[in-house]
């Protein structure tokens, strides 16, 4: 797989899933996610997926919504 | 054409789609008749003839056309932004500068003798509060370690940066924490920190070159709430456009993180040119509306010319600071600078968030719900203060 083409994304985990993440966690890798890090205490998981599995993202069980990361910097 | 008197050159900025360099072109040709040049094509001899025909060029590796473009051509291709297609935004094109170093006129509120300009904005100066018992997360550049300032102080700390330890190579983060957390009454010159007791969780989310993702940000929040942090305060941020929806997963995690008695404040960012007629939106987090958004004033109590304004209507600042020449901690060897922006006042509010904790045992929408009682209302726009200059209890 060509993971230059990846978008890096994050996850937003929904309030209801919150007690098993780890599923959704596992669920999103198996949807084609690489994941970087879970913040368990948000509910948000960050990672990187092609460009054509990020919008499927969204529809994995437990999934409330799903971005694009920006880069951000100093003010 | 005549120059502008703007600030802006009378070109335009075209972002493309990326990858859709050819498109654009063909788009910027029907629908505001616009022929543009390639940097594709620009290969040998026949370069400049080819530019010379055109209204402008194509950066194809950037996915950017800088175009010469009448009115009437700049507002068909603002429509096409709206559109499906490859153009996806329009700009007035900048006359940039380097930025000349800050300088603060002295005026009659300019002794730092004994403290900052900005603690005695704030009452600091005055205030029996010291933040002792509350925690404080900055999550930036990180912190210089060896700092005399901070001897005695403890520090936790994290790197979410891969590859780099917390250790400040950017200078940002320390500037950033001395004024939340920083002494009052330090071995020498004047006492610049607000929250001179408070515990300090120092979080490296940006590199030593001062950038940073979503991601590290994100771990950074999560590491204050789990530590139970009072405050998170982050002095960075990214450039947003008038109409750009806040991050909606943003707004929920801050949600969240106030939920578990963690409140986020971040610097509203620097784009504004008010000097040139310019008011740039909150830029990205601060624009979510369950993040507090800090704008900067100058010693004068004046809006600083760089903060940005509440242009969107879920994009307003919230409060102001002090961030026109800000002095506080520096890596060694200069250990003390004196810089500005709302990356200044933000800690000043962070460190004000810390004392109203303390004085008040107050924890998130009630923190929150503190900083704007009791802050000092100014004669300004509410869209560029908000509630006013943030004070101490």
């Amino acid at each position: 797989m060509d993971r230059a083409a990846d978008r890096k994304v994050v996850v937003l985990i929904s309030e209801p899933a919150l007690h098993d993440v780890e599923d959704v966690v596992s669920r999103l890798k198996q949807a084609g996610m690489a994941v970087d890090a879970v913040q368990a205490v948000l509910g948000t998981v960050t990672g990187s997926a092609p460009a054509d599995v990020v919008a499927g993202l969204r529809a994995v069980p437990g999934v409330l919504d799903v971005e694009l990361q920006r880069d951000l910097g100093t003010r | 054409m005549t120059t502008p008197t703007d600030g802006t050159t009378g070109r335009y900025l075209v972002l493309l789609d990326e990858d859709s360099a050819a498109a654009g072109v063909r788009t910027m040709q029907r629908v505001a008749g616009l022929h543009t040049a390639s940097t594709a094509d620009l290969i040998g001899p026949g370069a400049a003839g080819l530019l010379g025909h055109s209204a402008g060029i194509v950066l194809h590796e950037l996915g950017v056309a800088v175009v010469t473009a009448a009115p009437d051509q700049a507002d068909a291709l603002g429509r096409a932004c709206a559109e499906p297609g490859p153009v996806t935004m329009v700009e007035p094109e900048r006359t940039v500068h380097a930025y000349a170093a800050p300088t603060v006129q002295p005026g009659e509120t300019a002794d730092e003798t004994a403290f900052t300009w900005g603690l005695r904005a704030v009452g600091a100066d005055t205030s029996t509060a010291t933040g002792i018992g509350v925690r404080v997360a900055v999550l930036d550049t990180g912190m210089t370690l060896d700092h005399p300032d901070f001897a005695d102080r403890t520090l936790v700390t994290a790197s979410f940066v891969d590859g780099e330890e917390v250790d400040d190579g950017h200078g940002h983060g320390t500037h950033c924490i001395g004024t939340a957390c920083g002494p009052r009454a330090p071995e020498s010159g004047p006492g610049y920190g607000v929250a001179p007791e408070a515990e300090i969780f120092a979080g490296k989310v940006l590199s030593d070159a001062g950038s940073g993702t979503d991601g590290g940000i994100l771990s950074g929040i999560s590491w204050a709430v789990s530590n139970h942090c009072a405050v998170v305060s982050m002095s960075l941020g990214a450039a947003t456009r008038a109409g750009d929806p806040h991050s909606r997963i943003f707004e929920e995690i801050a949600r969240r993180a106030l939920r578990r008695g963690t409140l986020v404040i971040a610097a509203a960012g620097n784009e504004s040119r008010r000097s040139a007629g310019h008011v740039a939106p909150v830029g990205h987090p601060a624009n979510c509306p369950s993040i507090m958004a800090v704008g900067a004033i100058d010693e004068h109590r004046a809006i600083a010319d760089f903060s940005c304004g509440s242009v969107d209507p879920d994009g307003a600042v919230d409060i102001a600071g002090p961030g026109v020449g800000v002095y506080s901690s520096w890596p060694l060897p200069e250990r003390y600078h004196t810089i500005s922006g709302t990356s200044m006042a933000t800690p000043h509010v962070a460190g004000v968030a810390a004392l109203l904790a303390q004085h008040h045992g107050a924890r998130a929408w009630e923190l929150w719900a503190r900083l704007g009682q009791s802050a000092l209302r100014l004669p300004l726009p509410s869209a560029d203060v908000g509630a006013g200059l943030v004070r101490a209890p």
